[in-house]
């Protein structure tokens, strides 16, 4: 696993800050690990979760403490003012950021905000709602984030199927089938293997 | 302390009862009079005056005054009285206000909420229009109730002792509106089995007729037209309803205008009407009436002979050539005990008590009383919910698109009986994104729509080959147009519901438990409200994504596959 790929796994951004892996961690525990989640088919994502969260916290380790932090540990994400950030901010940047905390919240509500923002016209922004709906464990969206992989560009429908191989969650099947059937032959190949992976 | 009152807010009058211990009681008006005109005027300075005041003003300026403002609810947006323009809801809610404030003084505590009645056929809109009204007023609508179900809530009530199961008839004959509706009863709990109705019948309408009549008549003999003079036309239809009331006890009344200016100087015009005059008048009303009762007695799988009970309810019930060819009809009488009148506001304050958990060993059942369902492509309508099925209710279908590649499917909710789109009441609108890429006819999208007690309907849809497909909405006849209070309890309850039988994870249990606290201190802020009630439209759709629609039948699937389109956007 390329750390890249640990990050994604979590549902962050490469490079985000310790106390957003411990939070990623923490909130995908309370889905995925066998004494919180009812379906038994969640053990063995959350095995990779569990790896992913481990190599990193020695990574981070040895790295320098992050400029500003984003979130620190135990605070509570505020759905409405981040939702309305999300919506409405000019600054693209505090835009993604907001997504991505939203995803960090941990509340499968958040979604009325991030299905929004799947239309910003910044793909950033759009690929931090996707990751958030990852990062949430979603069930909800499929159809959506697969419509948003239609309208997207390349950068995006690279950066949607690295989450998607990454989080190798249900959500993403929907989307992985419109990828199959994608223009590009490398993308479509990808998804066609995913796609048989997540089937299996 | 507070209290629950039920309101029966009708065309021609509005009575208001409350729960007096176990006898359900009409709280008289500041006159002591035991129903309030729904007549609203303005005065010369301004002043709005309601009830039997508004009814004299009206005589003083005919155009001062308002009356029926019931039919107009959820009907036009504007209403002209003494030439200046109102909303309908705000002369409503004047009327309602004032029941109110005289059911507070009578009660002597505050009295925020009540159980309104309206009738069966009022449509999505109507009903908004008219809690609305009662919002305006300061009265929250605890609930919406169909006025037979109320009329019918009363008798089971009265009737609790009765333990034999019997079918009944509700005749509801009102002032602006009748209703039909058969019920099984058996001691306190009854339910609905069928209802049908005509929002455009009623007694109102048969004082036009004869003052139609009464107003030839003048013509002929005296060389009056009334319908030139709003004055002399205002109290002739005034006169037509007492002489109509007074022949349902005699066998003659007379109309009489003393000191009109006839062609050559005074006249006093004098009509005599004859009980066999006004039973010709009237007859075409009532056969429409009777056509109705045969109407829902057919739905309800019911003959005449199998009724045991007959319920008269409204003013225009009282006539006595209703009376009796109903009798011919079915072959039963109405308890006399009953007054027509009032037996919807009683049944009104039955069911306010029944939900202050005052009053036990009563139970009701209601039935669907609209038709809901989705415009399909040509502009068809398909119904998904119908009319007369018990509540809780609800429909599925498939449908698919019209188009190659369509991206995405509008699915327009609309609610009535007619064939044509087009004809029907249009309740709300919903976009469904992200359809799987695929030639038309190929997606299946699996529509759900449920509908509650509470009145609120739930609309679902999904794609069902991307499998996780789906997207919800919630209209009760406008959620948007209900308080944030209400909403979120609505709310709160289905989210509560739906998460029973589901398989839920911590985290997710976790979040359903903080909202429905959240849902259940939210009294007083409506910011709150509003924000708890968002975020648990989030938490239904992800419940909704984690329930399977797999409950479809195959070959229901294939049958409307292709034939039935939802309407196309791009």
């Amino acid at each position: 696993m390329s750390e890249r790929t640990m990050y994604l796994t979590l549902g962050l951004e490469p490079g985000s800050p310790s106390a957003e892996i411990k939070r990623a961690y923490r909130n995908l525990s309370l889905k995925l690990h066998p004494d919180a989640s009812r379906d038994p088919r969640t053990a063995q994502r959350f095995a990779v979760v569990a790896r992913a969260y481990e190599a990193l916290l020695i990574i981070d380790r040895g790295r320098l403490p992050a400029a500003a932090h984003r979130l620190l540990d135990g605070e509570r994400v505020d759905l409405f003012s981040e939702g309305t950030i999300l919506a409405s901010n000019p600054d693209s940047e505090r835009r993604r950021a907001a997504a991505s905390r939203l995803g960090l919240s941990g509340k499968r509500s958040a979604w009325v905000f991030l299905r929004k923002g799947l239309y910003d016209a910044d793909q950033r922004v759009v690929e931090a709602c996707v990751r958030a709906a990852a990062v949430l464990g979603l069930a909800q969206g499929a159809a959506e984030i697969a419509g948003a992989y239609e309208r997207a560009g390349p950068a995006l429908r690279d950066a949607m199927l690295d989450t998607a191989r990454a989080t190798a969650d249900g959500l993403f099947k929907a989307t992985l089938e419109t990828a199959s059937h994608d223009a590009d032959l490398r993308r479509r190949t990808i998804a066609t293997r995913l796609l048989s992976e997540l089937r299996a | 302390m507070h209290g629950v009152i039920g309101l029966d807010f009708g065309t021609t009058n509005t009575l208001c009862a409350w729960m007096d211990g176990d006898i359900p009681v009409i709280i008289p008006n500041d006159r002591g009079e035991r129903a309030t005109p729904s007549v609203v005027a303005r005065a010369d300075l301004g002043e709005l005056l309601v009830g039997s005041s508004a009814r004299s003003q009206a005589l003083a300026d005919p155009r001062s005054a308002l009356f029926g403002v019931k039919r107009l609810l959820g009907k036009t947006r504007t209403v002209d009285v003494a030439g200046s323009t109102s909303a309908p809801e705000d002369m409503a809610a004047a009327i309602i206000g004032k029941v109110r404030h005289d059911a507070e003084r009578y009660l002597g505590f505050d009295v925020d909420r009540a159980v309104i009645t309206v009738p069966a056929r009022y449509s999505d809109p109507q009903r908004r229009a008219v809690r609305d009204a009662a919002a305006r007023a300061g009265l929250k609508a605890a609930r919406i109730m169909n006025e037979p179900s109320a009329a019918a809530l009363a008798r089971a009530w009265a009737s609790a002792r009765d333990e034999a199961e019997r079918l009944v008839l509700v005749y509801d004959f009102g002032g602006g509106t009748f209703d039909a509706t058969v019920l099984r009863a058996r001691g306190g709990s009854c339910a609905v089995l069928a209802s049908e109705g005509d929002d455009a019948l009623g007694g109102m309408d048969i004082d036009t007729a004869l003052y139609q009549h009464v107003a030839d008549r003048f013509g002929k003999q005296f060389g009056i037209d009334p319908d030139a003079d709003a004055y002399l036309s205002r109290l002739l239809v005034d006169l037509c309803e007492k002489a109509k009331i007074e022949l349902s006890t005699r066998d003659e009344a007379v109309i009489a205008v003393p000191f009109l200016r006839g062609a050559g100087g005074l006249v006093h015009p004098s009509v005599k009407i004859s009980r066999a005059d006004f039973e010709r008048i009237a007859a075409p009303f009532i056969d429409r009436s009777l056509a109705l009762v045969e109407r829902v007695l057919a739905m309800a799988g019911a003959r005449s002979s199998d009724l045991g009970a007959l319920v008269l309810s409204g003013g225009s019930s009282r006539i006595p050539l209703a009376q009796n060819r109903l009798s011919d009809m079915i072959g039963l009488k109405a308890d006399p005990r009953v007054n027509p009148e009032e037996i919807v506001a009683l049944g009104a304050s039955v069911e306010a008590a029944r939900m202050e958990g005052r009053l036990s060993g009563l139970s009701f059942t209601d039935v669907v009383s609209r038709t809901f369902g989705l415009e399909i492509e040509g502009g068809k309508f398909v119904p998904l919910i119908r009319k007369n099925e018990p509540l809780p209710s609800s429909g599925r279908r498939i449908f698919t698109t019209v188009e190659d590649f369509q991206r995405s499917v509008e699915l327009h909710v609309l609610q009535g009986d007619e064939p044509a789109a087009k004809d029907n009441v249009s309740v709300g609108r919903f976009l469904l994104p992200g359809i799987r890429m695929a030639s038309k006819g190929e997606p299946r999208i699996a529509v759900e729509f449920a509908i509650d007690e509470s009145d609120m309907l739930l609309v679902r849809a999904r794609d069902m080959d991307t499998g996780a497909e789906q997207s919800i909405a919630v209209f009760d006849g406008a959620l948007d147009a209900r308080s944030p209070q209400d909403r979120v309890l609505a709310l709160a309850q289905i989210a509560r519901r739906e998460a029973d039988g589901l398989k839920l994870d911590v985290a997710l249990s976790a979040e359903l438990d903080e909202l429905l606290k959240a849902a259940g201190s939210c009294a007083g802020d409506d910011e709150k409200a509003a924000m708890t009630a968002t975020l648990l439209e989030g938490l239904l759709s992800e419940f909704s994504a984690r329930t399977t629609i797999s409950a479809i039948p195959a070959t229901e699937a294939a049958g409307t596959r292709g034939g039935a389109a939802a309407k196309v956007t791009r």
